[in-house]
């Protein structure tokens, strides 16, 4: 296991090396010079030996020309706070010429932090359950190896050429990343890649510049629909709502029990009687929904969980607060309920919210009990699930039994597996037609 | 970035040009070029792409199934290898006429169809098939200046489309100059170390392992350059029947088709020859007119050439599991590695290899105007065959000379032709190619023959040795409707390789005749049937009783070690050790060897309180009951003893303490 660990490090050391140095025709030479070596093996039955060595001579040359780039650059880049998964991000980056002499033909890459994995997540990845291919498979190992390493850069960078640099001056070009997977991108440098006059090898000078960006998840678009639900009290919980809808109404003076808050005490009536008095005021009402996501799952990442969070960053984003509450509830290390709407939180922190959501590993009951807790507040519930099971029929039931208008969003890698499923607004969306699935839900 | 204009065109007729293919390469370089001037494009998708590659796959059976009727041997790969441009052809042609300048890599038959195919590889093709191009030429071994040029030119025209603007087109020219030099330089380096490597690692090898010759192809040292070593080894042995002469030459396996040093045997086809009794293989009926010869030789593989005189037709005492023999007279058995020691009858004036067919009459194309030279140089073709034949051996004994040291040839010849127009010298892989294709060259088939030549008599071993040194080739010419050996290589070739002998070659010889003896008398004994071998009872068990009993002998007394270890322990647990104990205390140490008795006289007369010791003879008298009395004490004497010594500690501690 150790050795398959190393392995696979030095593996992927190598890979991004060839990737930085060697330009795609480098790459096709690397390619041809294997083929050569197994066609011309034998000097004596094929002249194949005679392409390998020109060959050979044209890769030494170009590398040999690496070796010498003596120039000397400035990087600055203007990143922004956010980004979308599948969006391509196009920012702002300053590089200034520190030379003499005019810099034509560059190329530059952003380096993008190394996504190291100790030994114990390694045999976490491979050997984590998952039901496509054998988990035996060398080369499948390989493949959720490189899933992991995406999964942990969480962005890709291509190599962008750079207009002709002039000496001592700076331009201002427009860097790439096109984000793969939610979460924080860490950015590390600039390399300036200058290739050989064969563009085989690239010499390169790398510029230590660390940024860090967020991913917020992928959003589908929404039809337009209501969630409807009559308004419920929503007793001092939301304090710190603003005064839009039901504002605070005055109703009566009563006497002081231990737990009332303190900004409610009527001071005058205090000096008055000599004993605390209270203000009694009338409870506040109005529309909260639920959105809660599922996260209950064996493996530490899965592409429906992944669609899962981008479901509900579109439901989060589409939902209109001014006049009613969303508390997005979900299970990660421990049960979270992040409320926003009524002037309380923005969509924006709600989307951070879900690019930081894990995978949990634990019972579903946890899931069950957040919601058990908060099932009374509610007028409305969206309920994205990951699978079907006894335990979410149970939720999925439980919520039922509210007769609060419920929408469920079952995604699934099977749509067939789900087809005898008959529950209203139940809706099954299968991996791929995402899409197309949620322009089908209909008001309920 | 595309493929320079007419790049492919040019690099499929650089292909056509090195492999022949003329008659393909023309069209499908036209064809290519031309959807440059024809607008009408298909709008072909993966699936049709897909479809493309599954004539490519139909192409690739109906090649592969033509080379192997064609051509049986290890050569077929090289040549599958120059049919590639012709196999991948339909897809570059298809993306050419289509309206995509890209291919998805999922339409390739490597990869699996799958329903929900997201990710989409596009690629050009182009490029690919350029790569495959230059190296399917490449297989074609066309071993002249005209090669790498070309290569080089089409390659360097590629390096210049996709070259960085940042340099000059100077720099780049004297770099690809540069490269080019250095690619030469480093071409003709590799070559040569190859051949220095194999032949250093064949001459360290041989000494372990003998390579098997391979029935179906060989590979002859024609067109290496230095020289030609072999080892001092004895590889068999051969003896004739008394009174009968030893045949000169041993065949072991015959080809008939020739390219670029190599020879292979068409379409050879092993039948299995049936067994007789007692391992006999009868390979032909058999004749009243025979001779006979030993031949004793070590089977170091499952699979092993026999070496056979000319006009074998029996084999004897092989003890092997199964013997084939091809259409060429080569004979090869399967066996467990061992030692062989089989017996042969033959008539050197029969021959039982097929008739000759159009191949034992194809000159390779590159050696066709050098066998013509030299053909009207001898005047061969108004010869008859008798003549011809003395001709030929004339004019190698008299013209060329036998050399273990190879020449550097000239680019523009092959090594073969440089051999027969210019420098003459050669080894006999040398003059039986030669000859062969020559006596082609005038309509007398032949045929490619390796064997060893018998002519090293041992006086040691008394028979002939023959040694790897001695392995040599020759020609199979078919006149008067009979296969006869024609040998051309100078007499002197003999003593020369004698030269090469080495200085230990006595003492090389000597340590494998003990060798050789040894694993003759293993044979033997394993030949013997068991029943032979009941006068063996007697001795056998006289050994094994002797033994027996000698091991039951150790055994006892190890036994009695073991005991009187146990018994010496009686008697250690006496109470008297506590006595002495105190008194050591006391610094009144017993000496080493001082018994008892004579140290409690020492200790009354040293002591001013001598009653004191008095009881303690009655005591020790008692312990060395207890210690040495083969029948022991009694379990009440022994309490006895027990509180005797007790006793007589605490009046001796009373003693003391009164004392003080």
């Amino acid at each position: 296991m150790k050795f398959l660990y190393h392995l696979f490090c030095l593996g992927y050391k190598v890979q991004q090396w060839l990737l930085k140095r060697f330009t795609s025709a480098g790459l096709a030479i690397l390619v041809s010079l294997v083929a050569t070596v197994i066609v011309g093996i034998d000097t004596k039955q094929t002249v194949t030996y005679q392409v390998f060595a020109f060959m050979i001579a044209t890769l030494i040359i170009a590398v040999t020309f690496s070796c010498y780039f003596p120039a000397r650059f400035d990087v600055q880049r203007q990143l922004p706070r956010f980004a979308t998964v599948g969006s391509r991000l196009f920012y702002r980056v300053a590089i200034t010429n520190r030379n003499q002499k005019l810099q034509a033909g560059l190329l530059f890459i952003e380096e993008i932090a190394d996504p190291k994995f100790s030994l114990t997540e390694f045999k976490q990845i491979i050997t984590s359950n998952s039901n496509k291919g054998s988990v035996n498979s060398l080369t499948y190992i390989y493949y959720r190896w490189l899933c992991a390493i995406a999964q942990k850069r969480k962005a890709k960078t291509k190599a962008i050429a750079l207009p002709s640099l002039k000496p001592n001056s700076t331009t201002e070009i427009r860097g790439e990343i096109t984000p793969t997977h939610r979460g924080v991108v860490r950015l590390q440098g600039i390399t300036i890649l200058r290739p050989d006059p064969f563009n085989l090898f690239n010499a390169t000078k790398t510029v230590k510049q660390a940024g860090s960006l967020l991913v917020l998840p992928k959003r589908y678009q929404l039809p337009v629909f209501n969630l409807p639900g009559s308004r419920r009290s929503q007793s001092g919980s939301v304090s710190l709502a603003s005064s839009v809808g039901d504002s605070e109404e005055f109703i009566s003076l009563r006497d002081y029990r231990p737990g009332d808050p303190l900004n409610k005490i009527h001071w005058k009536s205090w000096a008055k009687t000599g004993k605390p008095v209270v203000k009694e005021e009338k409870s506040e009402y109005f529309v909260r929904h639920a959105l809660i996501l599922d996260t209950f799952q064996s493996q530490k990442h899965s592409e429906i969980l992944e669609e899962a969070v981008a479901v509900a960053a579109s439901f989060a984003w589409d939902f209109h607060t001014q006049e009613s509450l969303l508390d997005l509830m979900f299970v990660g290390l421990e049960s979270y309920c992040f409320t926003t709407g009524r002037g309380l939180g923005s969509k924006e922190q709600m989307l951070e919210i879900l690019a930081g959501v894990t995978a949990c590993q634990d019972n579903f009951d946890c899931l069950m009990a957040a919601v058990v807790e908060k099932v009374s507040m509610l007028s409305g519930c969206i309920c994205i699930l990951i699978s079907w099971d006894q335990q979410r029929r149970k939720l999925v039931n439980y919520l039922r039994g509210f007769k609060i208008p419920l929408l469920v969003l079952l995604i699934t890698e099977n749509e067939q597996q789900h087809e005898d499923l008959n529950l209203e607004n139940l809706y099954v969306l299968p991996l791929g037609k995402i899409q197309a699935a949620l322009m089908n839900i209909r008001s309920i | 970035m595309k493929l320079p204009p007419f790049l492919l065109g040019a690099t499929l007729l650089f292909w056509g040009w090195q492999t022949g293919f003329w008659i393909i390469a023309i069209p499908l370089a036209i064809i290519y070029e031309s959807s440059r001037y024809i607008n009408w494009r298909w709008n072909l998708a993966t699936a049709d792409f897909r479809s493309t590659s599954h004539i490519c796959t139909v192409l690739l059976v109906g090649v592969l199934i033509y080379l192997l009727v064609s051509d049986r041997s290890l050569q077929l790969i090289f040549s599958f290898f120059q049919w590639l441009p012709v196999i991948c052809s339909p897809l570059v042609i298809a993306q050419a006429y289509s309206t995509s300048d890209r291919v998805d890599l999922h339409a390739l038959l490597v990869f699996k169809e799958q329903a929900n195919q997201k990710q989409l590889f596009p690629l050009d093709l182009t490029y690919p098939y350029f790569a495959l191009c230059i190296l399917a030429a490449s297989a074609a071994n066309v071993r002249d200046l005209f090669f790498y040029a070309g290569a080089v030119f089409l390659i360097g025209h590629v390096l210049i489309t996709i070259r960085s603007k940042r340099f000059s087109v100077l720099v780049f020219i004297s770099l690809l100059i540069l490269a080019t030099a250095l690619g030469a330089a480093g071409h003709i380096g590799l070559h040569r170390g190859q051949i220095a490597l194999q032949q250093n690692t064949a001459r360290f090898f041989y000494r372990f392992y003998r390579p098997q010759t391979d029935p179906n192809q060989i590979t002859t040292a024609i067109g290496d350059i230095g020289s030609v070593k072999q080892s001092n080894k004895i590889v068999l042995r051969l003896k004739p029947a008394s009174g009968q002469i030893a045949p000169t030459l041993i065949r072991q396996a015959t080809y008939n088709k020739y390219s670029s040093g190599f020879w292979g045997a068409t379409k050879a086809e092993f039948v299995p020859i049936k067994a007789g009794n007692n391992n006999t293989w009868i390979l032909e009926n058999g004749y009243p007119e025979k001779r006979e010869v030993t031949i004793s030789e070590n089977l170091d593989e499952g699979r092993g050439l026999l070496k056979l005189p000319q006009g074998s037709f029996r084999v004897n005492k092989l003890p092997v599991e199964k013997v084939e023999q091809n259409q060429y007279g080569t004979v090869q058995a399967i066996a467990e590695p061992s030692f062989l020691s089989y017996q042969i009858q033959y008539n050197p004036q029969l021959s039982f290899a097929s008739p000759p067919t159009a191949e034992d009459l194809q000159i390779p194309k590159l050696e066709q105007s050098a066998i013509a030279r030299i053909i009207n140089e001898l005047e061969l073709a108004s010869k008859s065959p008798q003549e011809i034949l003395s001709t030929v051996n004339r004019f190698f004994s008299t013209e060329f000379s036998y050399s273990l040291k190879l020449a550097r040839q000239r680019r523009d010849r092959t090594p073969l032709s440089a051999f027969l127009l210019r420098h003459r010298s050669g080894h006999c892989e040398y003059f039986a190619t030669a000859t062969t294709l020559l006596l082609r060259g005038v309509g007398i088939p032949t045929r490619y023959t390796v064997g060893y030549s018998v002519h090293e008599l041992s006086r040691l071993e008394r028979q002939y040795v023959v040694r790897a040194r001695h392995a040599h080739a020759w020609t199979q010419v078919y006149i008067n409707g009979k296969w006869q050996a024609f040998d051309t290589t100078p007499a002197s070739w003999i003593a020369i390789e004698d030269n090469a002998a080495s200085n230990w070659q006595h003492f090389q010889d000597l340590t494998s005749l003990i060798g050789f003896q040894f694993s003759q008398l293993l044979a033997i004994v394993k030949n013997i049937e068991i029943r032979r071998l009941w006068w063996l009872i007697f001795p056998l068990g006289f050994i094994l009783v002797r033994f027996s009993r000698q091991r039951q002998k150790r055994r006892l007394t190890a036994l009695r070690i073991k005991q009187n270890a146990v018994e010496y322990n009686i008697g250690a647990d006496s109470e008297i050790y506590l006595i002495e104990r105190e008194l050591n205390k006391l610094g009144l140490a017993r000496e080493q060897a001082e018994t008892w008795q004579n140290w409690l006289k020492r200790l009354q007369n040293a002591s001013d309180n001598s009653a004191i010791f008095d009881g303690l003879y009655a005591i020790v008298k008692l312990h060395y009951r207890y210690r040495f009395d083969p029948h022991g004490i009694g379990v009440r004497e022994r309490e006895q003893l027990r509180s005797a010594c007790r006793a007589w500690l605490e009046q001796y501690q009373s003693t003391l303490n009164s004392d003080r």
